[in-house]
């Protein structure tokens, strides 16, 4: 399993919430991370996602997202499941792996 | 630069072989110096020359490299610092993808960050930068700011103007330890 997010998403990610504009977390999360995360794990892959090629991580599009997932199906089994790829940012995979590791809860 | 360093070495070498050699040849003649000398001795002399001379040499490259890290540490936050003041250009014109610019921008003040950080790191100097840098880019990145929908506000310049000074005072803190 794997998604690019830049292809297969978009290369400029909004904000948290489909509510406040285009590309949002809660989308990405709705349409491609959920989805194929579930497909994974049933299937007992990995989800490889390749963070390269945007221009850049929002702090809330991460919360939206893969803080979401990991809100919902605990650190442990998002960092076994998901592989993240990225030869851009390092410090966009730090950023990303914190918030899974603790979720910011929001409203 | 790597031949100057070497051709400077080598400088110093041949200064130090003359140095010796001339005192050598003025003491030749003194009574307290005995003409035979055992192998076992002369290398312990040939070692305790070699130590002489490399010990301040290595000294001398260790500094060289730890206040070059250093100016280039200062330089690039003193860089960082310039591309955040250019934020301020997104709240005071009209961008129409404002969340475009806003992540263009904050990418260059990361990478800028990184090798800061990198600097940082080789000088046993584990600073604080990550914690400010995420703090502002949190800030940038998520509630009102980040909204294309929402047209700026003077509210909003004035929070930014706020938490850029808050970025840029604890950029300059970092500035003052390094000098």
């Amino acid at each position: 399993m794997y998604i690019h997010i830049a292809k297969e998403f978009s290369e400029a990610l909004g904000a948290r919430y489909a509510t406040e504009g285009p590309n949002s977390g809660e989308e990405f999360y709705n349409k491609h991370l959920e989805p194929k995360f579930k497909e994974a794990r049933e299937r007992g892959e990995k989800l490889q996602i390749n963070l390269d090629g945007t221009w850049g991580y929002p702090s809330s599009f991460i919360s939206g997202s893969f803080g979401k997932l990991s809100l919902k199906y605990g650190a442990n089994v998002v960092l076994n499941t998901i592989e993240f790829m990225t030869t851009e940012s390092e410090v966009t995979l730090e950023r990303i792996k914190k918030e899974i590791t603790s979720p910011k809860k929001n409203k | 630069m790597n031949v100057e360093n070497t051709l400077r070495t080598l400088l110093t070498l041949a200064a130090g072989l003359g140095i010796g050699l001339f005192v050598g040849y003025c003491i030749r003649g003194c009574s307290f110096i005995r003409a035979e000398l055992s192998i076992g001795e002369l290398l312990n002399i040939g070692l305790t020359v070699i130590l002489a001379l490399a010990i301040p040499l290595v000294i001398d490259k260790w500094i060289n490299r730890a206040e070059r890290v250093n100016r280039a540490a200062i330089q690039d936050i003193e860089e960082l610092i310039s591309t955040y003041r250019k934020h301020e250009e997104i709240f005071t014109q009209s961008i129409p993808n404002r969340q475009k610019a806003i992540m263009a921008e904050l990418q260059k003040g990361e990478y800028l960050a990184d090798l800061i950080n990198m600097q940082l790191e080789s000088m046993g100097k584990r600073g604080n930068l990550r914690e400010i840098t995420q703090e502002y880019y949190d800030w940038m990145t998520i509630g009102e700011v980040y909204q294309n929908s929402i047209p700026v506000t003077d509210q909003m310049r004035m929070s930014h103007a706020q938490k850029l000074h808050q970025v840029v005072k604890s950029l300059k803190k970092i500035i003052m330890e390094l000098r």
